[in-house]
C-alpha cells in the first residue's frame, strides 16, 4: 500500500477501530482517488457480517425498530454496524439525517458504530457508497450491519441486491398500503414487519399480507423461502425476538441453499456495472466539457435549441467521441 | 483528507428545553448544502463528542439559551481534545452574551452566534472556516 495515511486508517480498521472505519467510509462518500487502492487491499478480507436491509413507508418506525434490534443483539454481544440513509435535496445538495436521534441509547456504546449516509443525487433508495461502507463494516469484524433505507418506492430495490435479507416494515392506518405499493417492492420483501402493532387495523393488515403472499407461486418450490411476518411495538421492545429468530432463519436457509454464495456473486457483478457506467459517464461528460462547467454544458444545449436527440448527436460528434 | 461537504452536528446540552434552535439551524444549513445531524435536547458533552467522531463530522454546532454553557464548552472542547479529535470545528450559538467571546476563542471555538445573526452569514462563515472554501 502506497499511500502512509491510507495504510494507517486500514490497520486500525482491521483492528476493529471504528474511527478508522468511519473515515474510510467518508473517503468513499467523497469519492477519494485513495479507493481503487483501498479496496484493491480490503475486498480479499472476507468478514462474517450478516447485512440486513430494512425500508418501508417514511413513519413506520424503523429507526425506532433498529434502535430495539440493537439492544436486542448487545444483550447477545453482538459488534454491530447502522448505516442510515436519508435523501438530499435535489437543489440543495444539503440533507437532514434524522435517525440518529431515535437511537439515543447506543450513543455511548462502543460496539456500535452508527453512520448517518446521505443518497448525495444517488438513485435507488441507498447512497452510492453503501457497498463499500457494508464492505469496509465487514471486514473491521462486525457480527451484523443494518441498513435503514430511504422510504419505499419502486426505485428501493437496491437494498435487495445489496442485503442478505430484506425487511419491509409497515404499520396500520396508512390507507390501502398493499394496493397501494406497486410491483416490485413488495417481491424484495424476505420478511414483513407490521410495527405499532397495538393499533387498530394490524391484524387486518397481516392478514392482507398473508393474503398477497399466499398469492406466491414459490409456494410450489419446497426449496423456496416463503417471506413471514412478523407483529411489533418497537418502542416497547415487543416481537423484537421473534424477529430476530427469523432474520436467522432466513441466513441459515440462505447458508443451506447455497443462496449466499449466488447473491454474493450477483452483487459483485452489479457493484463492477455500477462503478464501470458511473466512470464512463464521468469521463464522457469530461470529455464533452472540455474545461468548461456543467452551466456552460447547459447553456450550450439551451442554445441549440433543437430537439434532444439532435442536440446529442452534435455534442457527440463535437467532442469527437464515436459513440 | 478533508470532506467536500459540511456534516455538522447539532445539539443542545444541559437541561435546556428549548428546540426550535435545532430545528431552525438544521433546515437552514440543509438549505445551504449542509449534512447535518441533529442530536436534539438533553445531550452531554460525551454523547456529543461521540457521536461526532462516529459520523466524522467536520463540524459541531451548540445552541445554548441558559446561562451555564460556559461549562459544557469547556468540557466539549477539553473532551475533544482527549479524544485527539481537535479537527473537528466547534461553532456556538444562542444566548452567549460578547464578553465571553475572548474566552470561547481561548478554547478553540471557531465562532459563536448570537440573536440577529443572519443564517447567510452564518453558512458562509462556517463553509469557509471547514471547508476552506467561499461560494
Amino acid at each position: 500500500m502506497q499511500d502512509k495515511g491510507l495504510s494507517l486508517l486500514v490497520e486500525g480498521l482491521l483492528s476493529g477501530d471504528n474511527r478508522s472505519l468511519t473515515r474510510l467510509i467518508s473517503l468513499v462518500e467523497d469519492d477519494s482517488p485513495l479507493l481503487p487502492e483501498l479496496f484493491r487491499d480490503i475486498y480479499p478480507i472476507k468478514g462474517h457480517a450478516h447485512t440486513i436491509g430494512i425500508c418501508g413507508p417514511p413513519g413506520t418506525g424503523k429507526s425506532s425498530l433498529i434502535d430495539g434490534l440493537i439492544t436486542l443483539l448487545r444483550e447477545r454481544g453482538l459488534n454491530l454496524g447502522v448505516i442510515s440513509i436519508d435523501p438530499s435535496s435535489p437543489y440543495s445538495g444539503g440533507a437532514f439525517l434524522g435517525d440518529r436521534i431515535r437511537m439515543q441509547r447506543h450513543f455511548l456504546d462502543e460496539s456500535v458504530l452508527i453512520r448517518s449516509m446521505a443518497t448525495r443525487g444517488h438513485i435507488g433508495g441507498l447512497s452510492h457508497a453503501t457497498r463499500g461502507a457494508v464492505r469496509l463494516m465487514d471486514a473491521s469484524g462486525k457480527d451484523v450491519i443494518l441498513i435503514e433505507t430511504v422510504g419505499v418506492g419502486q426505485t428501493e430495490v437496491e437494498i435487495a441486491e445489496i442485503a442478505d435479507t430484506t425487511i419491509l416494515v409497515l404499520t396500520p392506518g396508512l390507507g390501502d398500503q398493499i394496493q397501494v405499493l406497486k410491483a416490485g417492492i413488495m417481491e424484495i420483501g424476505d420478511i414483513f414487519v407490521v410495527n405499532k402493532a397495538d393499533q387498530t387495523g394490524a391484524e387486518r393488515l397481516v392478514a392482507e399480507i398473508d393474503v398477497m403472499l399466499g398469492l406466491n407461486p414459490n409456494h410450489e418450490d419446497l426449496q423456496a423461502w416463503i417471506p413471514s411476518v412478523v407483529k411489533t411495538e418497537a418502542i416497547n421492545q415487543k416481537g423484537l425476538e421473534e424477529l430476530w429468530n427469523t432474520i436467522e432463519s432466513h441466513l441459515r436457509h440462505l447458508k443451506n441453499n447455497g443462496i449466499l454464495d449466488e447473491k454474493r456473486k450477483a452483487l459483485l457483478v452489479w457493484e463492477t456495472l455500477e462503478l464501470l457506467s458511473n466512470r464512463i459517464r464521468n469521463r464522457v461528460l469530461e470529455k464533452i466539457m472540455d474545461g468548461g462547467s456543467m452551466d456552460d454544458l447547459k447553456e450550450k444545449i439551451c442554445k441549440m435549441n433543437m430537439d434532444p436527440y439532435t442536440v446529442v448527436s452534435n455534442i457527440l460528434d463535437e467532442s469527437g467521441l464515436k459513440i | 483528507m478533508q470532506h467536500k461537504k459540511v456534516r455538522i452536528l447539532l445539539a443542545k446540552i444541559g437541561l435546556d428545553d428549548h428546540q426550535r434552535s435545532l430545528l431552525v439551524l438544521s433546515k437552514g444549513f440543509r438549505d445551504a448544502g449542509f449534512e447535518v445531524i441533529n442530536l436534539g435536547h438533553f445531550q452531554t458533552p460525551e454523547t456529543v463528542v461521540a457521536s461526532a467522531i462516529a459520523e466524522d463530522v467536520n463540524a459541531i454546532g451548540l445552541s445554548f439559551h441558559t446561562l451555564t454553557y460556559m461549562g459544557w464548552v469547556v468540557d466539549v472542547c477539553e473532551l475533544l481534545e482527549k479524544k485527539k479529535a481537535k479537527n473537528i470545528a466547534v461553532f456556538v450559538g444562542g444566548t452567549v452574551p460578547e464578553v465571553d467571546d475572548k474566552e470561547l476563542k481561548k478554547l478553540g471555538v471557531k465562532g459563536c452566534y448570537r440573536p440577529g445573526a443572519l443564517m447567510k452569514d452564518m453558512v458562509e462563515e462556517i463553509r469557509m472556516i471547514v471547508l476552506g472554501v467561499k461560494v
